[in-house]
């Protein structure tokens, strides 16, 4: 839990892990006096907690679930891609002896193409909104 | 036995303080269980690396100071861990001072007034068998951590000293 080095009074970089017992504590004792002198302290009656680890949690939570999701949609597309792609080399090589309906091929086509909008358009409106339209959302 | 009464028994120092001054409630609050022994906590403008410091002046309550930068659970944690020494020095007629860095919350450390003073603080704050309850019910650490008032770092720290992690 080591943070950075502080600076010492006389100007120069040390951190008090470097500083002997004796030094350290004299700093500190003189930080202490200093805080009282200048009046920067006042009494505490109560310390509550905050909930600032809950919040953190639960922005992990849905960080987690953000990532779980676009993770799985992403595998999803991918598959999609791929099938897509198998069929379209398929038809390209051996279709023409296939017993298809005129335009099956490109309704499969523009489908896979409107579906990879469709996900990419979720994707990045719901799983990822823009900032300002959270704020303007929470004004 | 007084609940003052210097422990060598971290654990069981904090377990009697708290049934003594605070009850079973979480999250406990370290501040009102400092004030219940006499002790007055005050919040400063500290540097950052000192985290907090317990002084007993002639003829004066033992004051603890804390570094008002500091969020509120670390707060609290700090507090924990100069009631800790307080508990430690109870029946020490002597004056005292202790100062607290960053580094004396490591859990690392060989100083056995700090390490003593770390585990009165966790035990103080997350008490052995509601941890276990918790654990019990399912809770994640984090969940747990939110409940009690600690960061999370100290709650697993604690989970593996109760070895629940």
């Amino acid at each position: 839990m080591t943070e950075e080095a502080g600076e010492s009074r006389e100007g120069e970089e040390h951190s008090p892990e470097e500083l002997q017992p004796e030094e350290r504590d004299r700093r500190a004792r003189e930080e202490v006096h200093q805080a009282l002198l200048a009046g920067n302290i006042h009494r505490v009656h109560k310390l509550p907690p905050t909930k600032e680890e809950l919040e953190r949690y639960h922005l992990q939570q849905d960080l987690e679930l953000k990532e779980r999701y676009g993770n799985r949609l992403l595998r999803l597309v991918t598959i999609q891609l791929v099938i897509a792609d198998i069929v379209f080399v398929l038809y390209f090589i051996v279709g023409v002896h296939w017993d298809l309906p005129e335009g099956v091929i490109y309704v499969w086509l523009v489908t896979t193409l409107v579906e990879l909008v469709g996900v990419a358009t979720v994707v990045t409106r719901y799983l990822f909104p823009r900032r300002d339209s959270v704020v303007s959302q929470s004004d | 036995m007084s609940p003052l009464t210097a422990y060598s028994n971290a654990e069981e120092a904090a377990e009697r303080v708290r049934k003594e001054f605070w009850g079973d409630a979480v999250p406990v609050d370290p501040a009102q269980v400092a004030e219940a022994l006499g002790l007055q906590v005050l919040a400063a403008q500290l540097g950052p690396q000192l985290a907090g410091a317990l002084v007993k002046e002639p003829g004066k309550d033992p004051q603890i100071f804390l570094n008002g930068a500091d969020s509120s659970n670390r707060k609290r944690f700090t507090c924990a861990h100069e009631i800790g020494h307080f508990v430690k020095r109870a029946d020490a007629d002597s004056d005292y001072e202790y100062y607290d860095f960053r580094d004396s919350f490591s859990g690392t450390g060989v100083d056995p007034e700090e390490r003593y003073a770390n585990a009165f603080a966790a035990a103080l704050l997350m008490p052995k068998e509601r941890v276990k309850q918790m654990k019990k019910e399912g809770l994640k650490d984090i969940e747990m951590a939110a409940r009690l008032g600690v960061s999370r770092e100290a709650m697993i720290y604690r989970l593996k000293a109760l070895n629940l992690f």
